[in-house]
């Protein structure tokens, strides 16, 4: 008899340690300690470019877009090629978010904005403005996640379909977020 | 005799069990420091209406850009951005700045229909990132949701951040209804 209560009173203890042990781990302190590492963990680039892109009518084609300018980037995930028009992803999922003004010209124009992933491009979308003299601008912005289960090339990439219009891209920015 | 083995025995399983379950929650610590965390962010939106008249006359200088309030809806978390209604104190670090606003030209003064206007974030003294937008006549194209996001550096011990607008368009003022700003702190 003596000895089962010993027995319990042993396994009291040890199941005590457990919660001891398990307290101390989840201490807001190491919480927090353990949280400050992951700035280390964060991927992300974001450039800008004003340097006019002129997109003439009636074009199947896309052209990619170039962010020179106000590079900014951290960590390895993300990383531009020489013209900053083309970005190789490393695996995994990214927030993709592109900001930019377009001009268009007498007669309306239509442009389309997309994402180019790999071969394929995905994420078609398409704007317009007519031709009155003052209604000529459009700020155009996308925003999409997407994922790469290997090292992948991505561009945001447009293109004019109107007939006979030119559409002039000036300010623009990409930001590319690695989730 | 036998009791003894069985104390023993399940002092070395509880032992066992202890050493075991104090893992799990390092390895979840551990597994946690591997996410990404966005260590502060903030975002408000506003409705109160703004509005902003253009040049005085077709030969006026541009008029200056004017900040938008964000006002509603607070949600912050940290210490890395302080909100003046207009004006956002960014200590050092890379933010990631977000809007989206309902822009609505409802002027009816003759011979003026349509409005161009500026957006901008102002980081510091400068104005960065301008973009033109515009709005069509009140028959045809009057409303617009324009959004735009930009990563901004802020090198300084701080800097004021602000979303500026500008119109471009003699006479013709333009009115900003429902906005909203996000800014997450990225690293």
């Amino acid at each position: 008899m003596k000895c089962k209560f010993l027995a319990i009173a042993l396994s009291i203890l040890a199941l005590s340690s457990i919660e001891a042990k398990n307290a101390k781990a989840l201490t807001p302190k190491k919480s927090k300690f353990l949280l400050g590492k992951d700035k280390a963990q964060i991927s992300f680039f974001g450039a800008e470019d004003t340097s006019p892109i002129t997109f003439v009518g009636a074009t199947t084609t896309f052209t990619p877009i170039t962010f020179t300018q106000d590079q900014l980037s951290h960590g390895n995930a993300i990383t531009p090629n020489g013209a900053s028009s083309q970005f190789l992803l490393q695996e995994g999922t990214y927030k993709i978010s592109f900001t930019g003004t377009f001009q268009s010209s007498f007669p309306p124009s239509f442009w389309d904005i997309a994402l180019q992933v790999g071969k394929n491009t995905i994420f078609i979308n398409s704007d317009s403005k007519n031709f009155l003299p003052l209604d000529s601008f459009a700020i155009s912005f996308v925003d999409k996640v997407i994922e790469v289960d290997k090292p992948t090339h991505l561009s945001i990439v447009a293109r004019n379909t109107a007939t006979g219009a030119s559409v002039v891209l000036t300010t623009r920015s990409i930001i590319i977020q690695k989730l | 005799m036998k009791f003894k083995f069985s104390a023993l025995a399940f002092s070395l399983a509880s032992l066992a069990i202890a050493n075991f379950a104090t893992d799990l929650p390092a390895k979840t610590a551990q597994l946690l420091s591997k996410d990404p965390v966005i260590k502060s962010f903030f975002s408000a939106s506003d409705s109160a209406a703004q509005i902003f008249t253009g040049p005085s006359t077709s030969t006026s200088p541009l008029p200056s850009f004017i900040r938008l309030t964000f006002t509603q809806d607070l949600h912050h978390r940290g210490h890395a951005i302080k909100s003046n209604g207009d004006q956002f104190r960014l200590k050092e670090g890379t933010y990631r700045v977000s809007f989206t606003g309902t822009l609505n030209n409802n002027n009816n003064v003759p011979g003026v229909n349509n409005i161009t206007y500026d957006m901008a974030l102002q980081l510091g003294s400068k104005f960065i990132f301008i973009n033109t937008d515009s709005e069509g006549t009140p028959l045809n194209n009057t409303t617009n949701i324009t959004s735009f996001t930009r990563i901004v550096k802020v090198d300084d011990e701080h800097k004021d951040l602000s979303i500026v607008i500008r119109n471009r368009t003699f006479n013709g003022p333009i009115t900003v209804t429902t906005r909203t700003i996000a800014i997450e702190k990225l690293k």
